[in-house]
């Protein structure tokens, strides 16, 4: 670990014009302190995160130092991998007549940016950065090729499982758990739901509060949640398979609801963001319109783009808008013009979308 | 807290530790962070700066087991700029104090 860390550390050092004693000397002194922090008992996590990713401190320490070169050969594989792609694609398309799917093999060039880019700095984020598109491309087979557009949407969940799992250095453990309690109910819901149990299969969501309320400090109201919202499930359950009333079945939730309320686990506030609270109110509403309406789910999510457009619009600089937009307009005209009009084989180029107001941005 | 703002506070914090007593690195990390919330190292980048502005000068000390151990050893010049520092924070800090105190509403 050491001794990665000190090539990082060195190879990031390279890249700025600084005299090799002053390198030399940092290098040094990077490998006393891993070694006093080793000697204090110190884990390699916690090391990295007292010290510092090379990556992360490299400015700091290269202060008045001029960058003057990138990594040449990292440049060389991005710079090359659009020809390389370009030539797969065109040699799929003319010999093996796969046009369509072949424009697949185009998500190769962000791709081989990322693994590169991040890859070289050994940053755990690398698979949320590489899973948009893997999730995509198994989203579009499930589909396309086995017309499991549900639940095959479920597949895009690992987006943000990966995210936050990835996370789990700077969280708790139950903190970690928590957070992923809402994608694992998630999926056991349409697990048990595709065996004819949506209802009352829906309960498993409680699991989201049950492990919510375990981050309570207070012994006694941890207690008194736990049971209240175990016996709205089981009360639930009774009353529904007895009396054959679900409306009524929901009454058995009222202590745990009313609790929540006096205890202050569940609060009903509106922010200090009206519009932007009224704006997502709005659009989930009209996502599960559209969706109920026309049964084109495939399609209904895309109106959830506008929550994040629109706090784009309203929290970014201006001069940055048009930029971080794009993948969402790219990614719009994607889904439409392939579920709609079938054309998946053109469709990708709507994510040429995002490079060129790149380059018309910065010209 | 600003995090500029906060480089200055680090900076002063490392002349007065390092001015009771010659320390590495590793010593003036781990003193500072027991008070305040640093974030991934910028206080090995500011011995550095500090160094090389003739705040602090270094000397090696062997050890008895591992590599030998580079302190830093505050210099006059350290002395004066610490000084100066310890003034304007303490002179900031009282009128900081009076605004939240409303003493100057008082009046």
């Amino acid at each position: 670990m050491k001794n990665k860390y000190l090539a990082d550390l060195r190879e990031n050092l390279d890249l700025y014009d600084m005299n090799e004693a002053e390198k030399n000397e940092i290098i040094d002194d990077y490998g006393s302190l891993f070694d006093d922090a080793l000697s204090k008992g110190m884990t390699d996590d916690e090391i990295l995160s007292y010290l510092g990713k090379p990556t992360r401190i490299i400015r700091e320490l290269t202060e008045g130092c001029r960058r003057i070169k990138k990594s040449s050969k990292d440049s060389k594989i991005i710079a090359i991998s659009p020809f390389i792609t370009l030539i797969a694609y065109l040699i799929l398309g003319f010999a093996f007549n796969l046009w369509h799917p072949g424009w697949v093999v185009f998500v190769l060039i962000p791709i081989t940016a990322i693994v590169v880019e991040m890859g070289k700095n050994h940053d755990e984020h690398l698979t949320t950065a590489l899973s948009p598109f893997v999730a995509v491309m198994v989203y579009l087979y499930l589909g396309l090729y086995e017309n499991l557009w549900h639940p095959g949407w479920l597949v895009l969940l690992i987006i943000p499982i990966l995210g936050i799992f990835n996370s789990r250095r700077t969280m708790k453990f139950l903190e970690l758990i928590t957070a992923l309690s809402p994608f694992a109910a998630l999926i056991v819901y349409f697990a048990i739901g595709e065996q004819g149990y949506y209802h009352p299969g829906w309960l498993v969501f409680f699991i989201v509060p049950i492990i919510g309320a375990l981050n309570e400090k207070n012994i006694g109201k941890l207690l008194l949640t736990e049971f209240l919202l175990i016996l709205g499930v089981i009360g639930y359950l009774y009353i529904y398979y007895t009396f054959d009333e679900t409306w009524i079945a929901l009454i058995a939730f009222a202590p745990s609801f009313a609790y929540g309320l006096y205890s202050g686990h569940i609060q009903i506030e509106f922010g200090n963001d009206k519009k932007m609270n009224i704006i997502v109110v709005l659009t989930i509403i009209a996502f599960i319109l559209v969706g109920v309406l026309t049964s084109v789910w495939s399609l209904a999510w895309l109106i959830l783009f506008v929550i994040p457009v629109y706090s784009i619009i309203r929290y970014s600089p201006k001069d940055t808008h048009l930029i971080a937009i794009s993948p969402f307009v790219s990614v719009t005209i994607f889904m439409i013009l392939g579920v709609l009009f079938g054309l998946w084989a053109y469709s990708w180029m709507a994510f040429l979308l995002i490079p060129m107001i790149a380059i018309i941005k910065e010209a | 807290m600003n995090s500029q703002f906060k480089r200055g506070i680090i900076e002063l914090c490392a002349l007065k530790v390092i001015s009771e007593k010659d320390m590495y690195s590793f010593e003036v990390i781990d003193q500072i962070s027991r008070d305040i919330e640093v974030n991934e190292n910028t206080i090995y980048p500011l011995l550095r700066r500090l160094t090389k502005q003739g705040l602090f000068e270094t000397y090696t000390e062997t050890v008895a087991i591992g590599a030998p151990r580079k302190y830093f050893k505050i210099t006059d010049n350290g002395r004066q700029r610490l000084e100066s520092l310890d003034k304007e924070w303490r002179s900031f800090l009282r009128s900081v104090l009076n605004i939240l105190d409303g003493e100057n509403n008082e009046k």
